[in-house]
């Protein structure tokens, strides 16, 4: 259908088109935006930023926490990824990689307490996969059998995992021994990965990146991955073609609740121990935005992931060093999302 | 003669290398029927969209009432008493025919006087015997009937004095046509100045007080009834010096008794809206054969063809695969028994725009070959370099985005994928729409080949001649029904027409509450 | 008063707001847009309408910046989903974040204190009705107007030019077109509104509802009112039901909690979400819903 002429910002727009002028307003009009918010408020810009380079860059352990949160976010990020590319929209990393994390943690603090490591982390793996999947699993049931929208289903699945988990932690899966905290029992310690430099990291960002890897050489090089892009550009066409569109949307959908139950399931296992209430708290939404900054592009992801992972780690030490809510930054991480939005070229699906 | 309401002088509307229309003039009556005649693509719809301000014109000037004027546009087309009658309506399924006709009104109404607009509507209705309930859901009305809102639309604004219709028999039944045209002489007798679309010979020879003839977006000549019309003359003015292309000399069909045939028992097919649109219908699809399936459009083509490729559920009965029962297996299954389907909209259908021709060649055309579980796409394209299907179609270069492909190129793309696999049934619906000449000898002669080569066709197809000179049997759908099979050597076209007519009659009948 | 009336009057109170931002949505699908952003409207209508009452205990102003705010945020949705084609949840979604960290950011100073005068205006007579008198006619100014927004929203869809044009908008854009009517600036309108009253329902939230400003309070209601708007299937009378329904499940539980009847804090708190995918799941398992087809498209795809 064709409408009047969009909102006309014509040469600023074709300027903007030109990939480096991009980058660069997605960096400074962010920045700057943000920079005048502060001063208005009364807060030393120069001095919140050097707050915030310095969370990130200026210590060992700041940095660490940048790569840990990377790890969570590129997983999540794939979850919005993978259904981006057959036409869905998973807006529930969040309760994906929570139930995740829960089931991981259940699983490392009973049943597979007593396996031994080389045993036990791949399974613990599988069982934060597990959870991601059955939560996803609902969502596209509803999509494909009772035709619910996928967006507002995983939302409202998002806010329900919050609270279930809260009423376990509450009640059944309290740990007796833990002075009445709302946290399960720590996983059996040879099931934790293995962390180095001093800092939280694990292997966990290695399996990130190889993860993000394998997605973009499956949807790039391999038939399955064709079949995935030939329905994400038109699914009619690929239904024409012989292609069980439901079918692998299905699969798609299932995959993404896997890649953000192994957040869950590392987010346990390398640096909670335990599920607690919050653990993890915002990576799943985050993640759906580190996609969406870089259009869906699983190797683009990484590195946005790893923007958003630092600009989260400042939003902790800037409400610590300069009294400003950590929310504050979400302002900042967002104009970044809403200035490429605005500014990037139309088509962006594959 | 009646008074002048619009002169168009030197009108030109060029888009990018297209030159639309080359410096037309006009004069428009009031009282006469002015007929626009031409070929497809001779220009005419353009012409009619610049005279309703749809298109602003390149070059040239419309004088209204003696005034030329400016920044011509619908709403100020219809203000001057100027409507127009769209071949693809401007209308909302969901609303009724009254919410649609409010929508149309011009003035200050803000709020529906549903009790004077059902009035107005129904002595409308009256006057010139339109089929309309102004309460109806117009999703639920077939296209005569949406034609007829359309007027209603038109002649509801109290300032209209200029009709423009665009093809407005394309959608109508022969029977309806009749009707339509004693429609158009009473507009004339209400002083109304009627500007009729078309490219039929009959309708222009049986109203129009004069005609205009276009081709390749210039005026030719205009005659006047006093003159006398010439069929021949009329003819050959839209065509040119182009001759027709013969059709295809059809060698004798071959026997294929070894190869699995396509039955179907008893199928019943539901439309979009959950309505069954064909019922009982029985249909033998034998391997190297042609059936033709001709019917006004509407009556179940689209929903037959999905069905028996199955991308549309069968609802009722049995389709067969060499006694293999397919009724509910999926097009990727029936793909893999080598059936293909060319839909009639191919870029919506088929496409994905997004990729190269030559990746679009691999969805169901060629298999791709993987090495490692990479797909080896210089494979692919040496394989298909290597077919005389691309050449003889004039496939685009494998590296075109697909979503860059003129509608031609886009059908010529899909035709050949279609085809390149040898498929055992192909269902091609109206392969050959807009094609040029040379293209449709080709996809006839492929047709023909594949046939000969053991394929089971189904062509759809709205061109009665083409069916008649490319079919080894003929199928009609018409009111829920599939008749026949016919041979077109033992029927005429006359006594098909009537067939498709009298189902089509039984439909609109169930349909008047 | 009478528990039936607590109960009654608390079912109200809190399916004011979703009321509010139900029919605001509702108007914005008509016309073809999806505005998860109502989240979004509603969190800085409250958190600046609230800043606003506090500052200048001024009701009347606070509603107005409400309004102000909430439409601010449906424009940028409908740049974001009009302009720039960008996935309409996908920008509604990230328009909530973006809120989020800006009412935190500007909240921050209201978070200790709480805004208590008396809104109330109690009509004569009718307000001494019993049962019916307190819950209807002893509300304030905004929520006697919410009463008549749903009506009017019907009125103005179904019975004039401006609805039917909004509503042609999400079936046919290119018909309504065709009548000289831009679709775009439809659209546009449409968002925006569908933002100002979900910043009104926000202020009535904060204002009233809570009489206080707390971080993401919205906390998913305005993702509730968007799903709501399908459980109506587009009808904005049904808007009524829907929201006091929500209202009244939302009173229920809390009534039962103080009554010290063993429930979980957290399965209190999770039942709205998962009573409204339940609710959405039963539409669209019955018949098919009356849905703009625009709509359409987006939700179950061709």
């Amino acid at each position: 259908m064709r409408r009047s002429k969009p909102l006309d910002c014509g040469g600023l727009t074709r300027l903007l088109e030109h990939p480096a002028a991009h980058v660069l307003a997605c960096t400074l009009i962010p920045v700057a935006v943000f920079g005048i918010l502060l001063f208005t408020e009364g807060k030393s810009v120069m001095e919140t930023y050097r707050v915030i380079l310095n969370a990130v860059f200026g210590t060992r352990y700041g940095f660490g926490e940048v790569i840990v949160r990377t790890t969570y976010l590129i997983f999540t990020s794939l979850a919005a990824i993978l259904p981006y590319r057959v036409g869905l929209a998973n807006a529930g990393g969040e309760g994906q990689m929570a139930i995740g994390a829960l089931f991981t943690a259940i699983a490392g603090g009973t049943l597979l307490r007593h396996l031994i490591g080389p045993l036990g982390i791949p399974a613990l793996l599988v069982c934060g996969m597990a959870g991601g999947m059955i939560w996803a699993g609902i969502a596209i049931f509803c999509r494909m059998k009772l035709g619910m929208n996928e967006t507002l289903t995983t939302i409202l699945m998002n806010y329900i995992a919050t609270y279930f988990i809260s009423m376990l932690l509450f009640g059944v899966l309290r740990d007796p021994a833990g002075w009445n905290y709302p946290q399960t029992v720590e996983i059996a310690p040879q099931l934790r990965l293995r962390t180095y430099f001093g800092t939280r990291i694990n292997a966990g960002i290695l399996l990130a990146v190889l993860t993000a890897a394998g997605v973009w050489y499956l949807l790039r090089k391999t038939k399955a991955g064709f079949t995935i892009r030939a329905i994400g550009g038109n699914p009619r066409a690929a239904l024409y073609s012989g292609i069980q569109v439901g079918k692998v949307q299905a699969m798609a959908f299932l995959a993404a609740g896997a890649s953000a139950g192994l957040a869950g399931a590392i987010l346990i296992m390398g640096t909670e121990g335990r599920m607690r209430v919050d653990a993890g708290a915002t990576m799943g939404f985050m993640g759906f935005l580190a996609a969406g900054i870089v259009k869906n592009d699983p190797i683009l992801a990484i590195f946005s992931s790893f923007l958003i992972a630092a600009l989260s780690v400042a939003g902790n030490a800037m409400e610590i060093n300069t009294g400003l809510p950590a929310a504050s930054i979400q302002i900042l991480m967002m104009l970044v999302l809403l200035t490429i939005m605005a500014t990037g070229g139309r088509k962006n699906r594959e | 003669m009646g008074k002048t309401i619009m002169r168009v002088r030197g009108l030109t509307k060029v888009f990018g290398s297209l030159t639309a229309n080359d410096h037309i003039d006009l004069d428009i009556e009031a009282g006469r029927i002015h007929a626009i005649a031409g070929e497809n693509g001779a220009g005419k719809s353009t012409l009619m969209k610049m005279l309703y301000g749809v298109y602003p014109a390149t070059e040239g000037t419309i004088i209204v009432d003696e005034t030329p004027v400016n920044g011509w546009n619908p709403a100020l087309a219809r203000e001057n008493g100027v409507s127009m009658v769209f071949q693809d309506f401007r209308l909302i399924p969901a609303f009724t025919v009254l919410e649609n006709v409010f929508l149309s009104l011009t003035g200050r109404r803000y709020v529906i006087n549903r009790k004077d607009l059902r009035h107005r509507i129904r002595a409308l209705s009256e006057t010139y015997q339109l089929n309309v309930e102004p309460d109806q859901e117009v999703w639920k009305l077939d296209l005569g009937q949406r034609q007829h809102i359309e007027i209603i639309k038109a002649l509801i604004n109290p300032n209209t004095r200029m009709l423009i219709f665009d093809e407005p028999t394309s959608v109508l039944a022969p029977h309806e046509i009749a009707r339509f045209l004693d429609m158009l002489l009473q507009f004339r007798a209400d002083g109304y100045a009627v500007l009729l679309i078309t490219h039929k010979i009959h309708e222009i020879t049986t109203v129009a007080d004069q005609i205009t003839i276009l081709r390749q977006g210039k005026k030719v000549c205009a005659i006047n009834r006093e003159d006398g019309f010439d069929q021949a003359a009329i003819i050959a003015g839209m065509l040119g010096e182009q001759t027709m292309e013969e059709a295809p000399e059809k060698p004798a069909a071959r026997e294929f008794p070894q190869l699995p045939g396509i039955a179907l028992r008893a199928v019943t097919v539901r439309d979009d809206h959950n309505r069954e649109i064909l019922q009982n219908v029985n249909m033998e699809l034998a391997r190297g054969r042609i059936m033709g399936i001709a019917g006004i459009s509407g009556n179940g083509q689209r929903e037959l063809t999905e069905a028996i490729f199955g991308a549309r559920k069968i609802s009722g009965g049995h389709l067969s695969y060499g006694g293999e029962d397919i009724t509910h297996t999926s097009p990727g299954q029936r793909i893999r028994h080598g059936f293909r389907m060319v839909t009639e909209d191919p870029l919506h259908d088929n496409v994905v725009e997004s990729f190269t021709v030559l990746q679009n060649m691999a969805l169901a055309g060629l298999d791709v070959t993987t090495t490692h579980g990479r797909i080896d796409w210089e494979d692919l394209r040496q394989r298909l370099a290597e077919r005389p299907e691309m050449e003889a179609m004039k496939v685009p270069a494998g590296d075109r985005l697909a979503g860059t492909l003129s509608g031609g190129n886009v059908q010529r793309m899909t035709f050949a994928r279609a085809v390149i696999s040898q498929p055992s049934l192909l269902l091609a619906c109206y392969p050959s729409r807009g094609l040029d000449v040379a293209t449709v000898a080709e996809v006839h002669r492929t047709l023909l080949r594949l046939r000969d080569a053991g394929t089971a066709i189904v062509l759809v197809s709205e061109d009665l001649p083409e069916l008649f000179a490319m079919s080894d049997s003929l199928t009609v759908l018409a009111g829920h029904q599939a008749l026949g099979p016919f041979i077109p050597s033992d029927c005429d076209i006359q006594e098909l027409g009537k067939l498709m007519l009298k189902g089509d009659g039984g439909n609109a009948a169930e349909q008047t509450p | 008063m009478n528990e039936i009336t607590t109960i009654l009057i608390s079912t109200i109170a809190a399916g004011t707001p979703i009321l509010y931002a139900l029919t605001g949505d509702m108007i914005g699908q008509r016309a073809g847009i999806i505005s998860l952003s109502v989240e979004g409207s509603m969190l800085v209508g409250a958190c600046i309408g609230f800043g606003v009452a506090y500052r200048t205990q001024s009701m009347t102003l606070a509603v107005l910046a409400a309004l102000a705010a909430g439409g601010l945020v449906g424009f940028l949705q409908a740049f974001l989903a009009i302009d720039r084609k960008t996935n309409m949840m996908a920008s509604g979604f990230v328009l909530m974040f973006f809120t989020q960290g800006l009412t935190a950011f500007y909240g921050r100073t209201l978070l200790d204190v709480s805004f208590r005068k008396p809104l109330t205006f109690p009509l004569p007579f009718l307000s001494e009705i019993p049962v019916l008198g307190p819950v209807l006619f002893s509300q304030d100014i905004l929520t006697y107007l919410s009463f008549l927004l749903p009506a009017a929203a019907w009125f103005v869809l179904t019975k004039t030019k401006l609805g039917l044009l909004v509503c042609s908008v999400g079936e046919r854009p290119e018909v309504t077109q065709a009548y000289g009517h831009d679709p775009r600036k439809i659209q546009y309108a449409a968002v925006i509104i569908a933002g100002m009253l979900a910043g009104a329902g926000g202020v009535q939230m904060s204002c009233v509802y809570t009489m206080s400003w707390s971080n993401d309070m919205i906390n998913g209601r305005g993702f509730i009112a968007s799903a709501l708007v399908i459980l109506c299937s587009w009808k904005p009378l049904r808007a009524y039901m829907a929201a006091y329904l929500f209202g009244l499940a939302q009173a229920l539980l809390v009534y039962l909690q103080v009554k010290g009847v063993p429930i979980s804090m957290y399965v209190t708190m999770m039942l709205p979400y998962l009573l409204t995918l339940a609710a959405l799941g039963i539409i669209s398992t019955s018949k098919k819903p009356s849905m703009p087809e625009k709509i359409k498209v987006i939700s179950t795809g061709p």
